[in-house]
């Protein structure tokens, strides 16, 4: 075991992408879906779209906007009311929680909800040890997850001796470490420093390079706007908007979605520039256009 | 989620005092110990404590609950009772080395729906009294705060971790856990559904005790009570003659044999 460890240890320094992901691409299909809770509060509103397969989207929008309701029906936490939920050509209706994880890795915002083995390691490889992945490869993927995830200093750990924003991240990395085609993200910057926010983004990157779809839960606009190419904007059970970063220019959306414009968007709006560009990059290769024209 | 048993309704039964209400369910229970008549659990459910149930609007949820607890007890006790009760000898049928013995019935059935009448009378004092009005009750009859604080706790405890082992078991399933199938599938379920829950319960515990230290628990004067208790003098005497009488019982039990049969 220690072997393997050493082993896996200096060659992950030059990126993992030798790890070629033998995923399915799998589109995600959702059809006029309606849920409401057992109390009868009706958080989800005749909702349709399709996420196809390397997509990477975050759903944004006011508490209570339905957003953290929609992403659990992605991996049968809740069935719908009314409605399908296709997870490729799998109906979530007609598959157990425990089967769906096979397609969809799902990163809860409580960690304290999951954690129990004795150290960082094995639990990380829990989620792949109930998808009977085989002994070696198990390794691999777990000294794989601890690097992509910053935790190889703390990987005998146990995992409540950490910090909770590190406890975070072992959630995180048992995710990895299951390898899914779809992964779902329920506020994944919460407690994260500007370093932890770093790390977030590279993991996204080499999600990107696997084809892996992200569909990420935020309250965290920038963080959105930044590491997102997709938003989906929820209001009172519904989606609003969907495109790229443009659509928190339109006051109309932001409205209704009970939003805040990014502070770049707010910015361009004082200095009267009609199209609010929504990221540094865009911002400045702006300001070199109006200078030239000047 | 609903994180205490309390159903909050307008009725008669709720507005009484929670001392008064306890010494209801106190009297029952001890009627039931203490008369000996097979029937008596039987009659004073159907006849007390569903009316009451009625009264409060809360009678689908005290039946199904006492039911949901009841059910396999009784079917439990039915079983071990009725096939091994010490000094039976009314044999009713036998399968193989086993004899059904009636004596050994008849003491599930007392048994089981005594149960049933406490577990009815709680549930009747539970589902229809605010968790604060019954601490409130507790200290203003003298009960020291901090014990009235952990049987408030307690009661309120349950729903909680009902709710945190819902949490936990959606959690474990999401990374691919199977929770269902066999019996050797459900056994090794039961290390990731417990340990996250009492770690949790521990973490807990030391949180809420410093939360608590943190808004002056200890203080040690009397503290002022946001909600206010509605007492009348004809509640204080039903209670007075309620406790009068089960004492009465108890010792009425002791020295005269109250055979009813």
């Amino acid at each position: 075991m220690i072997f393997i460890f050493d082993f896996f240890q200096p060659h992950h320094s030059h990126g993992t992408s030798n790890f070629k992901n033998s995923n399915p691409k799998l589109n995600l299909q959702l059809s006029n879906l309606d849920f409401a809770y057992p109390n009868g509060t009706r958080a989800l509103n005749d909702v349709s779209l399709e996420i196809r397969a390397g997509s990477r989207i975050a759903v944004i929008g006011q508490n209570g906007a339905g957003k953290t309701t929609l992403v659990k029906h992605l991996n049968g936490l809740l069935k719908p009311t009314r409605g399908d939920v296709l997870i490729g050509d799998w109906n979530t209706r007609e598959h157990s929680i425990a089967q769906l994880a096979r397609r969809v890795g799902f990163v809860f915002q409580n960690p304290d909800d999951q954690l129990f083995k004795t150290s960082v390691r094995e639990e990380i490889a829990f989620g792949p040890t109930n998808l009977q992945v085989a002994a070696g490869e198990l390794e691999a993927r777990v000294a794989r997850a601890l690097e992509l995830c910053g935790l190889q200093n703390v990987r005998d750990t146990h995992p409540y001796d950490l910090q909770l924003w590190q406890r975070r991240w072992v959630t995180i990395a048992s995710v990895v470490a299951m390898q899914t085609p779809i992964v779902v993200l329920d506020e994944p910057t919460t407690g994260q420093d500007a370093f932890g926010l770093q790390r977030l983004a590279d993991l996204l990157e080499q999600w990107e390079r696997e084809h892996v779809t992200v569909i990420a839960v935020t309250h965290d606009l920038d963080f959105a706007v930044e590491q997102f190419p997709e938003l989906l904007v929820m209001a009172q059970g519904q989606v609003i908007a969907r495109g790229d970063a443009r659509v928190l220019n339109d006051e109309s959306v932001l409205k209704r979605a009970g939003l805040d414009a990014p502070q770049l968007v707010r910015l361009a709006n004082a200095l009267g520039w009609a199209d609010a560009p929504v990221n540094v990059r865009a911002f400045v290769a702006h300001l070199a256009q109006s200078k030239n024209t000047d | 989620m609903n994180q205490s048993f309390y159903l909050d309704r307008a009725s008669g039964w709720h507005a009484l005092h929670p001392l008064t209400k306890i010494a209801v369910a106190f009297a029952l229970s001890v009627t039931a110990f203490c008369v000996r008549w097979d029937f008596i659990s039987v009659a004073l459910f159907v006849f007390v404590v569903i009316p009451f149930a009625v009264w409060g609007n809360i009678w689908r949820p005290v039946l199904r609950a006492t039911f949901t607890v009841i059910l396999p007890l009784a079917v439990s006790l039915a079983l071990i009772q009725g096939f091994f009760f010490p000094g039976a000898q009314d044999v009713l049928f036998q399968i193989g080395p086993f004899a059904l013995k009636r004596e050994g019935l008849e003491f599930a059935f007392v048994t089981g729906t005594r149960l049933m009448l406490i577990a009815g009378a709680g549930l009747l004092v539970v589902y229809a009294t605010h968790p604060a009005d019954l601490a409130l009750a507790l200290v203003q009859a003298g009960a020291p705060y901090p014990l009235a604080y952990i049987i408030v706790t307690a009661i309120q405890l349950l729903p909680e971790m009902q709710a945190r082992a819902d949490g936990i078991l959606k959690a474990q399933q999401a990374r691919g856990l199977e929770t269902t199938g066999s019996l050797r599938v459900r056994v090794s379920a039961l290390l990731p559904l417990l340990a996250p829950l009492v770690y949790g319960a521990l973490e807990n515990v030391q949180e809420r005790a410093l939360a608590l230290d943190a808004r002056a628990f200890r203080a040690p004067r009397a503290k002022t009570s946001w909600r206010v208790l509605r007492d009348t003098l004809a509640q204080r005497a039903l209670r007075w003659l309620l406790v009068m009488f089960s004492i009465l019982l108890i010792v009425a039990s002791v020295f005269v044999p109250l055979f009813i049969r």
